[in-house]
């Protein structure tokens, strides 16, 4: 290969965004989706559980963005102007449930507020799977005409089950593993509640189930637009698959009773590993069936600017993150704002 | 020429000015109030008065609603630069993404990061650490603010390398990022934002005052707005004379059509400012004119016979709007000025004891003046903003790459629809908050909030 490093290290610094962005948000999006199914009366707390962490999960779609921009010029452009309509559409479902989340703390009739966080998260899940799909199912192309409703491909609907699964494993990993520790008495009062809890390990093993029966499609599609062999990925493979299993297995045991401990890190790996599988295929491709990395990517001196910020910036920002997230994992975060 | 309403350039144009007039009102005020509420709740740290404790806790509100809108009304905006400007994108990419993406991880992600552990944390961490995590999220908003304005300058003064087939280089990074109008155009911004945001803070005490609800506590927010608005307004005036200054070396066209001034001036005549004028392009004149001989020259060169370049001596296709430009700067330098006098007036009732509690009420013109001023300071924000961008045209990036060269190529059906949804949306976000915001104020604060034991004290002044 003739292209630089700083391409290669660009492809696998976005793919690790992208999972930051997938794997975090998709806590927070699977919350609000369960919030729908569980009674009414304990849509609150399930809902209260994500309120310290979830807009800093959704900054890393911004990062995302703006990476894509910098580092994959060339790309960016084609994707989002192919894709106008869905990207405008995750716009306004992004802004409902944003909004729906954040005023519902101040409204008086509460409830249809946190049904329109739903609803606005199950838009922004299945937008974004449409997205997902039609980047790696070859329905967006460099070729394509802007603004169409070509997205409407049935292509992209591995893309987005997967990424309905992937949301209700890591929401329903959050909440499994919300009340771990019966003995905090803060726990206990805002704690969800005997349906919530029942739902969220339902969604966990339906989740994890469904994220890997979807995988296997979207790479089958993504080998044949690389023009390769499972046989020839083998050596990705089945490490992967091996890291996915040891996960699974470790996820079903977290859900039991006697264990000591979150299912969440076994459903970040298990979503992670996915994500893997697919970019390792695509690879060195960006956009399917022709654009390449190398051929969408800025020049070396921007890529190389890009690395040097993100070596300076990225460590804290994971450290910061890491202690966010220790601090508002037990207790809802709004309990102490009234 | 093409309807405006069937041209997809003009309907992308328009959504961006939505977007973006609509965005730009969330982070003045997040930015501002970010460093009011660290402000005040150093000064509780430092003097234990739990009084400003309750105003840390009490701005802390309106900032949450802020950056709710602020953040849905904001990621459209970068995600059009590739939605309706993709050509544009792919031509700048190598720049401008980069400069979002450290934006993005330097300055937004860190403000989202502490945002909940300042809204949250109030009792669960040290008073210092919260400190430490306030001075973050306004860290991260300012820092944010200056990215931005970095971006948005090279598009007006590009710098640091050329394009080559079609694409921008970088060459020098560091010339790229400190451009020829970031000196001037990032403070400019920055003290826009405090200053707007002190008469926010101000309008709403003023409110406050005027009706005698916790006027012990409204005067207190009241008179450090006073106080911001002695010091920033003045500034303001003086880093919007830098601006202009630099306007008139980077981009003559901008300025000639601010000021209407069709003529270049001769070496032994100063060229006149205009007070108001309503040109005619066509014919390239004034219809109406009202003119101060000198004052431009003295404005854009700080020299009474300086010479300003006039609108006929650049090509007509490469001349920005007039009218617009000229009446956008003239409501800002109005608005401005305004902001200046009231400032004194307030300095000047305080001196003379009026701002004392008991008859701080009666102060009503005053009081009245600076709830005007509150949005007014908006309306400030935006018709600079107007000024800056609409007098950038025809260039998306100045003297390099026309606007109507960067659109993406889309159906006009197609984007007068997601206008038309990003309106409606915005017009719903504003009514939210301005429902919430209302009940906040109806509201008040929480006078029965007791702050947190301050680690460091012993006297135990942070109790009431």
């Amino acid at each position: 290969m003739d292209h630089s490093i700083f391409v290669d290290v660009w492809y696998a610094l976005a793919v690790l965004i992208l999972f930051l962005y997938v794997g975090l948000s998709g806590i927070d999006l699977g919350v609000c989706l369960l919030s729908l199914l569980v009674p009414r009366e304990e849509t609150e707390d399930v809902l209260e559980s994500i309120d310290g962490v979830w807009h800093a999960n959704q900054t890393w779609l911004v990062v995302l963005g703006a990476v894509l921009f910098g580092a994959f010029p060339l790309l960016y452009a084609t994707l989002l102007s192919t894709l106008y309509v869905p990207f405008i559409l995750l716009l306004a479902m992004l802004i409902l449930r944003g909004v729906a989340l954040e005023y519902r703390e101040e409204a008086t009739g509460r409830h249809p507020w946190r049904v329109a966080a739903g609803l606005g998260a199950l838009g922004v899940v299945l937008v974004l799977g449409t997205i997902l799909g039609a980047m790696l199912g070859g329905v967006a192309r460099t070729d394509g005409v802007a603004g169409t409703l070509d997205f409407l491909h049935p292509a992209t609907f591995p893309a987005v089950l997967h990424l309905l699964f992937s949301a209700l494993l890591l929401g329903g990993s959050w909440l499994a593993g919300h009340d771990a520790e019966p003995d905090d008495a803060a726990e206990q009062m805002s704690g969800n509640g005997p349906r919530a809890k029942t739902l969220a390990r339902d969604a966990v093993v339906v989740g994890a189930l469904g994220v890997l029966a979807t995988a296997w499609p979207i790479c089958l599609r993504l080998l044949e637009a690389a023009h390769a062999s499972a046989r020839d990925m083998l050596g990705f493979y089945l490490p992967l698959g091996g890291v996915g299993l040891v996960a699974l297995i470790l996820l079903l045991r977290s859900l039991r009773r006697d264990w000591d401990g979150s299912p969440l890190p076994w459903a970040l790996t298990l979503v992670g590993t996915g994500i893997a599988a697919f970019f390792a295929t695509l690879h060195p491709l960006v956009l399917p069936p022709a654009l390449t990395a190398a051929q969408a990517a800025a020049p070396d001196d921007s890529l190389k600017f890009l690395a040097g910020a993100f070596a300076l910036a990225l460590p804290p920002l994971l450290v910061f993150n890491a202690w966010q997230y220790r601090l508002f994992r037990r207790r809802s975060a709004r309990s102490e704002t009234r | 020429m093409e309807h405006f309403l069937t041209d997809h350039i003009f309907l992308s144009r328009l959504q961006f000015a939505l977007t973006t007039a609509f965005h730009i009102i969330w982070p003045v005020l997040t930015i501002g109030l970010s460093l009011f509420i660290f402000a005040a709740e150093a000064l509780w740290l430092r003097t234990g008065d739990a009084a400003w404790y309750r105003h840390a806790r009490f701005w802390t509100k309106f900032f949450l609603l802020a950056f709710a809108v602020g953040v849905a009304s904001g990621v459209p905006l970068e995600f059009q630069f590739g939605t309706n400007w993709s050509r544009f994108s792919a031509a700048t990419g190598n720049f401008l993404g980069g400069i979002l993406s450290v934006e993005a991880t330097t300055g937004f992600m860190l403000e989202s990061v502490f945002l909940y552990v300042m809204i949250a944390g109030w009792k669960r961490i040290p008073p210092r650490v919260h400190l430490f995590a306030t001075g973050m999220v306004a860290f991260g908003a300012s820092l944010s603010a200056f990215w931005i304005m970095v971006a948005n300058s090279w598009m007006q003064t590009p710098a640091g390398g050329g394009m080559v087939d079609g694409v921008y280089h970088v060459t020098d990074r560091m010339a790229a990022i400190f451009n020829p109008d970031l000196p001037a155009s990032f403070p400019h911004m920055w003290l826009a934002c405090l200053t707007s945001t002190a008469f926010a803070v101000g309008g709403v005490s003023a409110w406050h005052l005027l009706r005698g609800k916790n006027a012990e506590f409204f005067l207190r927010s009241f008179k450090a707005a006073v106080l911001a608005a002695l010091v920033l307004a003045p500034l303001q005036a003086g880093t919007g004379d830098l601006s202009g200054r630099t306007v008139a070396k980077t981009q003559p066209a901008k300025l000639a059509a601010t000021e209407a001034h069709w003529n270049t001036n001769s070496p032994d005549e100063g060229a006149a400012w205009s007070i108001i004028a309503w040109p005619d392009p066509a014919n390239e004149r004034n219809v109406v004119e009202l003119r101060v001989p000198y004052i431009l020259s003295l404005l854009a060169t700080h020299n009474p016979l300086g010479t300003v370049t006039g609108l006929k001596d650049i090509p007509r296709d490469e001349r920005p709007p007039i009218t617009i430009l000229f009446y956008s700067f003239r409501i800002m330098i109005v608005t401005g000025t305004l902001m200046i006098l009231a400032a004194f007036w307030a300095l000047w009732a305080w001196r003379t004891g009026r701002l004392a509690p008991e008859n701080v009420g009666k102060q009503r013109r005053l009081l009245k003046l600076f709830m005007i001023l509150a949005p007014l300071s908006f309306l400030a924000v935006w018709t600079g903003w107007i000024m800056r961008e609409v007098g950038r045209q025809p260039w998306i990036l100045y003297g390099q790459l026309r606007t109507a060269e960067a659109a993406t190529p889309l159906h006009p059906g197609t984007v007068g629809a997601s206008l038309g949804g990003f309106g409606l949306v915005s017009v719903l976000l504003l009514g939210l908050f301005l429902v919430f915001s209302a009940r906040i104020l109806r509201k008040g604060p929480d006078m029965d909030l007791t702050p947190p034991r301050r680690y460091d004290a012993t006297d135990g002044g942070g109790r009431p």
